[in-house]
């Protein structure tokens, strides 16, 4: 009997340890997010069109100039003077002030940016994550500092529309310096705008094309017209941002952060 | 007697906490190591697969450039590069689509019956790799008369889709039923494998593809 309680006794006082031996990997730097439900903003069937976001890992600050550095430094096929114009235009890390120097106005703190998507994707990739998806970032973004769904929350959407009003600044600041949202994640918003893995999924077409509408001819599919929800203006922004993005556009306001399955899956490249 | 218990007890039960805390450091200290040996791997698969693309030979905007490896019709595996040296008439579709992509075809066939040059061929790109396997690809090939001297139909990865999609400037979105919202473009790549000319929409008139094939 006294034997069966203590061994009994060691199996309770181990589970804690033993559960947390399986869940300590080494992602310090970046928040698990328990997954959850998604309204995209456009282009899901009627009223069945919530996507379910699987848990996942995202990074708690968006990438800097500090860490974009080293990353260049070990990739010379990413330096500013190598870049191919398929993967980067020529305003690729034009604020930094050569190929491996940020130069005076650029805080090593600051999110990197002037990046293209196929760079902030290799990035993510040689550091063994991803870029995240629209639907995972965005069910990190509708996350205030106190719920995990502001989006209903009028004053929540009116700290992010005030970020939008305001012109990116000169100098941009260094990371984390705003309030985390509730799962512990920083500059969401306030800071600069960031790739998604999918942004060529956002279907209203530049003007480039000349056809600033929604046109049958243009998109195959049911998906296109129909906004779900009028009130986030903030969302509609970031839609027709993404939609106006090219795969090697890079800007002084888009950066990124990535993200990496919480479940293993099999490598689908 | 259970007082004289206790005190065995507590030893007994703190010798295991701290063996059992000394084995999950381990644990965890061994898994990092692996996962770090991980990202090594991947940082030498992707540094040696980057040298691999021969630079040199393609342009700066050369969509050749995407080391990305695809299955085509007959189920042999080849990289876009391997599509140099003639122009490309190419569209990415999918062959499930009912609406739009039989349109683009038929544009497609559209300009074949009009260009007399042996120097173009045809490049259908599947957006549904899940569903377009080779076999599927074969029997749509078939099923529309395309002549596999000129056309070629491939299917890859998510990623090789994405990456080309991108730099295409073609726009999709996995729809919940399994169908794709997507662009409508016809692309010309030239024989370096530059975009040459793009014509967006369906059911235009295609000659400013055949203008550009000049």
């Amino acid at each position: 009997m006294r034997r069966i309680s203590i061994l009994i006794l060691v199996v309770v006082v181990n589970l804690p340890i033993i559960g947390h031996g399986k869940l300590s990997d080494s992602h310090e730097d970046m928040a698990l997010i328990k997954g959850g439900k998604y309204k995209p903003l456009y282009g899901a069937n009627n009223n069945s069109d919530e996507v379910s976001v699987s848990p996942f890992y995202i990074d708690r600050f968006p990438v800097t100039n500090k860490l974009f550095l080293q990353f260049v430094k070990e990739n010379p096929n990413w330096r500013r003077s190598n870049v191919k114009k398929l993967f980067a235009d020529e305003n690729y890390l034009k604020n930094w002030k050569s190929d491996l120097e940020l130069g005076q106005n650029v805080l090593p703190d600051a999110p990197v940016t002037n990046v293209s998507w196929f760079v902030a994707k290799a990035y993510c990739e040689y550091y063994g994550k991803r870029l995240p998806t629209v639907a995972e970032w965005e069910l990190v973004a509708q996350a205030s500092a106190k719920q995990a769904d502001g989006s209903k929350d009028p004053n929540y959407i009116r700290q992010i529309l005030e970020w939008y009003s305001k012109p990116t600044q000169k100098i941009i600041p260094a990371v984390g310096q705003n309030e985390k949202n509730i799962w512990g994640v920083y500059d969401m918003h306030g800071l600069v705008w960031e790739w998604t893995s999918d942004f060529f999924s956002a279907m209203v077409t530049g003007e480039s094309r000349g056809d600033s509408g929604l046109e049958r001819n243009l998109f195959c599919g049911s998906g296109s017209v129909g906004a779900s929800d009028f009130k986030n203006y903030p969302a509609f922004m970031r839609f027709a941002f993404r939609s106006s993005l090219k795969a090697n556009y890079t800007t002084n306001n888009l950066g990124f952060r990535c993200a990496k399955d919480f479940y293993q899956r099999s490598n689908e490249k | 007697m259970k007082r004289k218990l206790i005190i065995p007890f507590i030893a007994v039960s703190a010798l295991v906490l701290t063996l059992s805390v000394y084995f999950a450091m381990n644990i965890t200290a061994s898994k990092k190591k692996s996962g770090n040996a991980a990202i090594e791997n991947q940082k030498e698969k992707l540094c040696c697969a980057d040298l691999k693309i021969d630079h040199g030979k393609v342009g700066d905007n050369s969509i050749y450039q995407l080391d990305s490896k695809w299955r085509d019709e007959s189920g042999k595996t080849i990289s876009l590069a391997a599509l140099k040296g003639k122009k490309q008439i190419m569209a990415m579709i999918f062959t499930s689509c009912t609406y739009a992509c039989p349109l683009i075809l038929n544009d497609m066939k559209k300009i074949e019956s009009q260009t007399k040059s042996k120097d173009v061929n045809y490049l259908l790109v599947s957006i549904d790799p899940a569903r377009d396997t080779p076999e599927v690809l074969k029997s749509f090939a078939e099923r529309n008369n395309l002549d596999l001297n000129k056309w070629r139909l491939i299917t890859g990865s998510q990623n090789g889709v994405s990456e080309l999609a991108a730099v295409l400037g073609f726009r999709y979105k996995k729809e919940k039923d399994g169908s794709f919202s997507h662009s409508n473009i016809i692309s010309v790549l030239n024989e370096n494998g530059e975009i040459a000319f793009q014509h967006f929409g369906l059911n235009q008139s295609v000659q400013d593809v055949l203008n550009s094939l000049k």
